[in-house]
């Protein structure tokens, strides 16, 4: 409507009161002259009215607006339609539950990526509401939405765009620094402990030295939080601001920084921890006789043992000093071992007693220190899961293939000494576990504990064997029935798998 | 008949829950004994119960029946039939399975009975109903103009705090009067005076709008025969279709330029906006009752060869296939585009001959998308407010944010974008 029009803006301001209150309250006034002239046997408000509602609507004015900015230019291609169909599908009507779906998305983002091309951008509206909630999918899809994704990220999803910042773009030149520091007081608890862990990943020492500069303002939740961010790039450059942590007042704060020590190698802390190890380990030397390794429980720790992480003495507690002797264990240096007994790895690892427990706590500290001549050293002892994934490549093969088949191993055991392994596990290894779940009845937590690993960890070689596993007879078919849709789902996961590839092979062998 | 495509099946899907069902099923397992004629698709699909349900299409309708208890309309298993004989999927025997004979048979027959009815017994008969109906109208709308009168004497903050049977019963009156297009226009106006914001000015607008209808039918002699015929369709007197094939009609390659879906109750409706090259515009209007079925979907972008039966009325005018309409490939432009506001004043100028139409096509060059609140743009910087229920995120990510052309509908000031053209492809929205 033209605003220009005064005599105009009256009518209608005067008509709508007329209008709310009704002709028997407020008869209408009549209309502008330039209006023309009103039917002489006609109903004043309800022709004003007919008037309005034409006037109102032939006289819409655009309004203005400003556009968007461009998305730019994509160099790369756009994935191909077949990839485009089967991402689709995932998306609308998954052939596979939850997580499963999840892990064939990340599988699609991958190849793609791989290939050089980018999503469809169709398919960006979909996907965002899925990476929104799963940290992986937003990592895998960062690498392959191209600019349409980041802009459309932008515009749409700024929640989305922030988190996919975070997760990806390292902070590179020291103007981006300077920014990130400058901005990092006024950021929530979780964009701050994102920010931290993203600049720790490029510049460890300037995150510490942020961190340590607002360190006496921030509240207990924070600190503790904040100081986990050290565990990216952890140096012996933390340890003098770790030390003083341990100070602190949050009993939380204490034992984060605790918590960091113990994991860095060469740190005073894992030296004091070694010192009170070193006293409890005696060998008794026997003739033609094995050595005999004894470990003494500790005696309840002082005050410096306990600002190193140690929980202090507490009548109402029983097995307090099982527990202090764990922590000393998994917190010593490997090398206290050797030093204390003079014997060698080996000799150490074939001697100590599984019984009480010792064995154990030994197999967590090298499975923290990530030992490869311990982790192999230990490789012929029972059942040290732990160590597996430290081992040399050769004896987790042979390890695995042992205990896999063993039906006296528990399948916890087996699924903690797969968890470090890189996938896909070896043909070998993943036939072991083929034949291991069709075996297993019903009832049995083999055929869930693996989770989604058991799907992406293995070899395509062993696809065949679930193909025959499946086809063949079972004596007892009730007692084997999930078993045999595990084997489907495995199936049907490792075709779409294959699917996947194959749309993308030709892009990707361009690529290459 | 011609093969549809797969989006096409899949348009006539009665909702995404049921097309992506459909897909899900559209696989060779679960069917047997499948087939296809010019006319017919037929197979039977392995539910969940002991027998296979019986399905078939009827293409020519298309009318869709399956033996499964689903109250979709075509069901999950129509759907994925027709996907199978999209794809070129379905068994080749020529041999029609006796239940969708049989079902065929039953519609012939029922159509053909229909037609003997429908056959005018005599044209004095004819007039004399046709007399009869103008006298109820007539009484209608006397009765309109009372009710119109009262609520400008009461007022309309008065009406707005009426229950909804105010409206209902004058609704309901109006029906009885042979007025269903009236009654739907006092049906809305009572359930969004409590919903809109504006509900004074909308209220104002429409009680002068029908007040406006009103007038014109009772002076409709002095209208000109398209007016009259605009008026005829917005109180719900319709057309006979036959009445329209044997009107104008005309032989073109016809574009579509755009569909829209939309479901009103229990109405399914859908709008088909086709034009000729020299810019003549059809609008293909078809409405669909619970347990019927809309016509084979047209998707923008296709051009089709068909000769199209006009309504009468002014331009842009309702249409209907004479024919079977010929694929003939794929546009690659919208054609012509303007302005905003050329646009806008074409509209307004619409409106001088037809006000009580509040629907235009049109074709808009090298706009660019607004945001907060979402709007189009054109080059000059002038804007249209985005209708609700646009897939947005779809048109920027399509666009890139680019200037494109595209086509919608222009309806209260809010623009419907129906399909736009990127990088030389035109593509539904």
């Amino acid at each position: 409507m033209n605003p220009a029009t005064p005599d105009l803006d009256a009518w209608i301001a005067a008509l709508r009161t007329s209008a709310l209150v009704g002709t028997g309250r407020r008869p209408p006034e009549a209309p502008p002259a330039l209006l023309g002239h009103p039917v002489e046997d006609g109903e004043p408000l309800l022709d004003q009215a007919a008037l309005f509602d034409v006037i109102v609507r032939a006289g819409t004015v655009a309004r203005s607006a400003q556009p968007v900015e461009p998305c730019p230019p994509e160099a790369r291609p756009v994935a191909p339609a077949a990839a485009t169909r089967l991402l689709s599908l995932l998306l609308t009507q998954p052939p596979l539950p939850g997580e499963l779906r999840d892990e064939l998305l990340i599988n699609w983002l991958h190849a793609c990526a791989a290939s050089g091309a980018v999503v469809a951008p169709d398919m960006l509206g979909p996907i965002f509401q899925v990476a929104l909630r799963n940290l992986e999918i937003r990592s895998a899809l960062v690498a392959c939405w191209g600019e349409r994704g980041r802009w459309l990220a932008a515009l749409r999803q700024p929640r989305l765009a922030r988190l996919a910042a975070v997760s990806t773009d390292p902070v590179r030149d020291d103007a981006h620094v300077e920014a990130l520091v400058t901005r990092w007081p006024t950021l929530d608890l979780q964009a701050a402990d994102a920010e931290l862990r993203r600049l720790r990943s490029t510049h460890p020492d300037r995150a510490r030295e942020l961190l340590e500069s607002h360190w006496t303002k921030l509240p207990a939740k924070a600190r503790a939080q904040h100081l986990g961010c050290l565990e990216v790039g952890l140096s012996l450059g933390d340890e003098a601001f770790l030390e003083c942590a341990l100070d602190d007042r949050a009993l939380t704060v204490r034992a984060a920084a605790a918590d960091l020590l113990t994991h860095l190698p060469g740190s005073q802390l894992r030296e004091r921890m070694g010192q009170r190890l070193a006293p409890l380990l005696t060998v008794r030397r026997r003739l033609l006789r094995r050595p005999e390794i004894t470990v003494s429980m500790p005696p309840p720790p002082d005050a410096a043992a306990i600002r190193d992480g140690l929980q202090a003495a507490d009548p109402k507690l029983t097995g307090q000093q099982a527990g202090w002797l764990r922590a000393i264990i998994a917190a010593a240096p490997l090398e206290t071992w050797t030093r204390a007994t003079q014997l060698s790895i080996d000799e150490i690892a074939a001697n100590i007693d599984d019984q009480n427990g010792d064995l154990v706590s030994l197999s967590q500290a090298v499975a923290r220190a990530g030992d490869r001549r311990w982790a192999d050293a230990l490789a012929g002892r029972s059942v040290n899961a732990d160590v597996v994934a430290s081992m040399s490549a050769e004896k987790r093969e042979g390890w695995l293939c042992r205990h896999i088949p063993m039906t006296s191993v528990a399948p916890r055991t087996i699924a903690t000494a797969l968890d470090g392994v890189p996938q896909p596990w070896s043909p070998a290894v993943s036939k072991a576990i083929v034949e291991r779940i069709a075996d297993s009845e019903d009832h049995s937590p083999m055929l869930t504990v693996l989770g989604t690993d058991l799907y992406t960890g293995l070899h395509p070689e062993a696809i065949d064997m679930v193909r025959t596993l499946r086809e063949r007879p079972v004596a007892d078919p009730d007692k084997h029935a999930r078993a045999r849709t595990t084997l489907r789902t495995i199936l049907q996961f490792h075709t779409f798998n294959h699917t996947i590839r194959d749309a993308f092979a030709q892009l990707a062998e361009e690529a290459s | 008949m011609s093969r549809w495509s797969e989006e096409q099946v899949l348009a006539a899907a009665p909702d995404a829950r049921s097309a992506s069902a459909g897909r899900a099923l559209a696989v060779p397992g679960p069917w047997t004994e499948t087939g296809s004629n010019d006319s017919l698709v037929w197979g039977r699909c392995q539910g969940s119960g002991k027998n296979p349900y019986q399905v078939s299409v009827d293409l020519d309708a298309p009318a869709y029946r399956c033996s499964c208890p689903s109250r979709k309309f075509p069901c999950k298993h129509a759907i994925a039939l027709l996907l199978l004989w999209a794809r070129g999927a379905t068994g080749d025997d020529q041999d029609v399975a006796a239940f969708a004979a049989d079902w065929a048979e039953k519609r012939t027959a029922k159509a053909e009975q229909k037609t003997r009815e429908a056959a005018p017994a005599d044209p004095e008969a004819r007039a004399q109903r046709l007399e009869q109906r103008f006298r109820k109208m007539d009484a209608g709308i006397d009765d309109l103009t009372v009710w119109l009168t009262d609520l400008a004497r009461s007022g309309l903050a008065d009406a707005r705090s009426q229950p909804y049977a105010f409206w209902d019963r004058t609704a309901a009156r109006l029906v009885d009067a042979q007025l269903p297009g009236l009654a739907d226009r006092v049906r809305t106006m009572g359930e969004e005076s409590l919903r809109r914001a504006d509900w004074a000015d909308y209220l104002l607008g429409q009680t002068g709008r029908l007040w406006l209808m009103a007038q014109a039918w009772r002076r409709r002699d002095c209208l000109t025969d398209d007016d009259q015929a605009d008026l005829r369709a917005a109180v719900g007197l319709p057309t006979p279709t036959e009445q329209v094939r044997a009107g104008q009609t005309r032989s073109e390659i016809w574009q579509v330029m755009g569909a829209h879906r939309s479901v009103d109750g229990p109405l399914q409706q859908q709008r088909t906006w086709l034009r000729a090259d020299d810019g003549e515009f059809g609008l293909l209007l078809e409405t669909a009752a619970p347990g019927q079925s809309l016509g084979v979907p047209q998707l923008a972008g296709a051009r089709l060869r068909a000769t199209l039966a006009f309504y009468p009325g002014n331009t842009p005018r309702r249409v209907l296939f004479v024919d079977d309409p010929e694929p003939m490939g794929e546009a690659s432009s919208l054609g012509e585009g303007t302005s905003v506001a050329e646009a806008l004043r074409r509209s307004g100028e619409s409106l001088a001959a037809a006000p009580w139409r509040t629907r235009f096509p049109v074709t808009l060059s090298n706009m660019r998308i607004a945001l907060d609140p979402a709007a189009a743009v054109d080059a000059n910087g002038d804007a249209l407010a985005l209708a609700d229920g646009i897939a947005l995120d779809l048109l920027l990510a399509r666009t890139g944010g680019r200037a494109c052309d595209l086509f919608g509908e222009l309806e209260d000031g809010l623009l419907r974008v129906l399909a736009i053209n990127v990088d030389g492809s035109v593509i539904p929205l």
